[in-house]
């Protein structure tokens, strides 16, 4: 009988002052890969990077597996050191769905960095200890303190080098909201747990380890975790499940519920979709979505480096979802996006996940000042679906704007500011403004040069971390260009500029200023400018600006009806029109400025309603005519708009 | 994580928002307040149910007649004849005859466009030789053929010598969730934009055009349509010096 069927026969007669069973032995042979590695998600997140103090130096770009499979003992190895690594935990685990009760046995073994290592300590967020013993149950010193920590007293001084392991048992209820590195439901239908946080974890969250997962539930329940499923066995009464992680991961993650699946593997990817009967079909609509998404991000970033794809429905106690390694947890809201008005949240949401597969899993992220080399890239991927799926670039320019309307600019902050997981808007500098800093990149270097920068970048940091100065020197070997002040201007410094817009009609063409209004610093970048007349087809040129004012003849061959800056919105940019009856930037006043004012209205980003203002950007939003700068274009900006094209303004 | 708790509340509450926002508003009372009959006819008659505009001179009449200054009385003044051209193909702007005044020396003109199924908006330019009239007042009158359901404005700037204006169109219905790309704004047929009063200052003939290139109709890609411009030419005499 093993630990797991005693131990359920010792919870039916809640009986636990026992010690248990010598711990199971670890399933041999496995071979298959795919494990969590160190996502870094939303609300989770700012709670994991606040526990990650120390920003030390960036680590040194590493040639990684050129060619060569990689090992564990390989695999990101160029985090932060502490006092001892963690090398392996193995977590036997029993749920009673539905009920905040944990019962957990851990085996750890950790190495120490450091001579005579006394203590070793732990974040911890278990419930009660039961005990901490050696593997030959001797009892070891411990103490659990009410801030988290766990700490674990070896039986001797510790030499550099030194394995230690450790066991010890817990059992009881836990906080889902006191903790905010972690996140757990215990409902019905499904009982969610995630995070290492309720397991023990090393204070160096960013220190990987391997492992195996074992969960015991009800037989008429079905679980589903991170890791790679190696067995389903039947022992006391219970469905016992048994996952490998061959590849170093931070933390555990699981979901018990009635779960029903489906499976399939049109692309030789398996995909596996876990929900509830009731999300059955959207399960379904799943497994193609996940398909293309997957077959996108290999061609543009690297092949899929994992040998599996789950997706696991949980429980709406948090956002939208997260992204480990190879298996993705949705929100059950998630599964009932498809027919909503808004359509493709669904999409925007699982191919958001599937990024992190790249980005924050492949390529991993340590140091808070790096976050959106995971998340915004996520973002970036999700949007390039988007826009490759559609043929639009909504998402790309509704993340913009959501950044460009919500964050003020006393507010604003350095995208890889050292506590930008305190800011109220953490979110839309991270997540939106990172997207499209990004595509701002590939706008700079065009897609080749983009994209092979970018796989360039992962071929240097696959199964590694990788910060800001990491991912700069990738991107300057690959395109052979000097971004510095790319990414001074949008990485290391905050803000977007704002251009004050003038048209001059001359004999040679349309004379167009563009002076920078913000005060802080001078922005660089090219403006595309477009030419739209009558009877020729449209004129673009990439206007470079680096100077707070630039001056740039726009010429035509037949009287325009339309000059457009930025006119895609390329650009993190606002612009503001010097001449209010000019929309249209023709230089002249006429009729053509009528249409184009009048079509610019309605689209607004702020949504009135009986229940208050809701912020919704539309991507086709064109910023310059919201004269208020309020997030409409109505009946006030008309008026004035108006006034100045009939002469009766002021 | 793709979106915080706070989307999905917005996507909730986005469905209200949505049936909330998308309640069709009445032109009328929100870029029709910008009609300023600034010098409304008094000739004019209200809107017709047709939706062709108020201007049901503008709307019965023959395009091609002539104003025949038999139907006008005997002017102690002036003796005004206009005279225009038919439009001869099926897209087209004109400027068409609305009334004489012989008495207080004024032409009304209208500029009216032909039936577009599929238009951004139409911008025109009304020309004269101010040494011979001058625009003294100008009326807007477009009434948008589907009330309730296009976003319309209209605007109109004068000099002497000259009207410039423009009507754009813009279905409403695509406000949210990235929309604003299906343009179905319609001209009914024909469509009147303005009217606008000349007061004749000299004895002889001038012209009143529409002027290139600020004469467009403009398609929902920002393309010209093709479009003809037809003008009208009005012929002033003194009274005692008419034959």
């Amino acid at each position: 009988m093993s630990r797991l069927a005693v131990l359920l026969l010792l919870l039916a007669s809640e009986v636990l002052a026992a010690p248990a069973p010598p711990a199971p032995s670890i399933v041999e042979g496995s071979t298959a890969e795919g494990t969590p590695g160190s996502p870094l998600t939303n609300r989770l997140e700012p709670g994991l990077a606040a526990r990650r103090q120390l920003r030390a130096a960036e680590a040194p770009p590493l040639a990684r597996f050129q060619g060569l499979p990689p090992t564990a003992t390989t695999l990101y190895d160029n985090g932060p050191q502490g006092l001892y690594d963690v090398q392996r935990v193995d977590l036997d685990v029993f749920v009673k769905p539905g009920e905040n009760d944990l019962t957990v046995f851990s085996t750890i073994t950790v190495i120490s960095n450091q001579e005579a290592l006394d203590q070793i300590q732990l974040s911890y967020q278990l419930p009660p200890v039961l005990w901490v013993r050696l593997v030959d149950d001797t009892p070891l010193e411990n103490e659990v303190t009410g801030s988290g920590f766990f700490t674990v007293v070896p039986d001797h001084l510790l030499a550099a080098g030194e394995s230690f392991t450790f066991r010890m048992a817990a059992t009881g209820s836990v906080s889902c909201e006191s903790n905010m590195v972690a996140a757990c439901e215990f409902a019905t239908p499904i009982t969610y747990v995630t995070y290492a946080g309720y397991f023990p974890e090393n204070l160096n969250s960013s220190d990987p380890f391997v492992g195996t997962l074992r969960l015991a539930v009800p037989p008429d329940y079905a679980a589903a975790a991170t890791g790679t499923l190696v067995s389903i066995t039947d022992e006391g009464g219970a469905h016992v499940y048994t996952w490998d992680h061959t590849v170093p991961t931070t933390f555990f993650s699981f979901g018990v519920a009635p779960y029903q699946t489906v499976t399939d593997d049109p692309s030789g990817i398996p995909i596996t979709v876990w929900s509830l009967p009731e999300n059955q079909a959207s399960a379904a609509e799943m497994v193609p979505v996940t398909d293309q998404v997957l077959t996108l991000y290999g061609d543009r970033f690297a092949p899929f480096p994992w040998s599996k794809m789950d997706i696991v429905e949980i429980g709406n106690s948090f956002g939208g979802g997260y992204g480990p390694l190879s298996t993705i947890f949705l929100l059950s809201w998630a599964f009932q996006m498809s027919d909503h008005p808004g359509g493709g949240m669904m999409n925007e949401l699982i191919s958001h996940e599937l990024g992190h597969q790249w980005w924050g899993n492949l390529v991993s992220v340590w140091s808070p000042d790096s976050v959106w080399l995971s998340e915004g890239f996520a973002e970036f991927s999700s949007c390039l679906f988007n826009a490759e799926s559609t043929g639009q670039r909504r998402q790309f320019l509704t993340d913009g704007l959501m950044y460009q309307y919500q964050v003020p600019s006393d507010q604003d902050k350095p995208i890889s500011h050292y506590q930008i997981y305190l800011s109220e808007f953490y979110q839309t500098i991270v997540y939106d403004k990172g997207a499209f800093i990004l595509d701002m990149l590939r706008f700079e270097l065009g897609d080749d040069a983009f994209f092979a920068a970018m796989r360039h970048h992962v071929s240097k940091f696959a199964y590694a971390f990788a910060g800001n100065a990491d991912f700069a020197a990738a991107i300057e070997e690959s395109s052979g260009q000097d971004l510095g002040w790319f990414f001074d201007q949008w990485v290391y410094g905050r803000g977007y500029p704002g251009f004050l817009v003038s048209a001059t009609r001359t004999e040679q063409g349309v004379s167009l200023r563009l002076e920078q209004t913000q005060t802080e610093k001078v922005f660089k970048m090219h403006l595309p400018v477009r030419v739209l007349a009558a009877g020729v087809d449209a004129a673009e040129q990439s206007v470079w600006v680096d100077d707070a004012t630039t001056e740039v003849l726009v010429p035509f061959g037949a009287d325009p009806l339309l000059v457009s800056v930025d006119p895609d919105r390329r650009q993190l940019r606002r612009l503001t029109l010097a001449n209010p009856a000019d929309p249209n930037l023709d230089g002249e006043v006429n009729g053509l400025d009528v249409i184009r004012f009048t079509t610019g209205m309605q689209r607004n980003l702020v949504h009135s309603t009986d229940q208050g203002d809701f912020f919704y950007p539309n991507a086709n939003y064109p910023d310059y005519l919201d004269l208020a700068y309020d997030g409409k274009i109505d009946q006030a900006d008309f008026d004035v708009f108006a006034a100045a094209f009939e002469g009766t303004g002021p | 994580m793709l979106r915080p708790l706070c989307v999905g509340l917005l996507l909730l509450a986005l469905t209200t928002a949505c049936t909330v926002t998308s309640d069709p508003v009445d032109p009328a009372d929100t870029l029709d307040a910008h009609v300023e009959a600034t010098d409304a006819l008094a000739d004019v008659p209200d809107a017709v149910p047709d939706g062709r505009g108020k201007d049901a001179v503008v709307a019965d009449a023959d395009a091609t007649d002539a104003v025949d200054t038999a139907d006008v009385p005997p002017s102690p003044t002036w003796i005004l004849t206009t005279e225009g051209a038919e439009p001869a193909t099926d897209a087209w702007v004109r400027v068409k005859p609305v009334a004489t005044d012989p008495q207080g020396g004024t032409v009304t003109v209208a500029v009216e466009a032909s039936a577009f199924a599929d238009l951004l908006g139409l911008s025109f330019h009304l020309g004269v030789d101010p040494a011979r009239a001058e625009v003294v007042s100008v009326t807007k009158l477009f009434t948008p053929p589907e009330t309730g359901s296009t976003t319309w404005g209209l605007l109109a700037r004068s000099t002497p010598g000259s009207v410039q204006g423009g009507l754009g169109l813009m279905r409403r219905a695509d406000q949210l969730f990235g929309g604003g790309s299906q343009f179905t704004g319609a001209l009914a047929a024909p469509t009147a934009l303005v009217q606008v009063r000349l007061q004749v200052k000299a004895a002889g003939t001038f012209d009143v055009s529409l002027g290139f290139p600020d004469t467009v109709a403009v398609s929902p890609d920002w393309t010209a349509l093709p479009l003809e411009r037809v003008g009208l030419t009005v012929t002033a005499a003194k009274e005692g010096d008419h034959e």
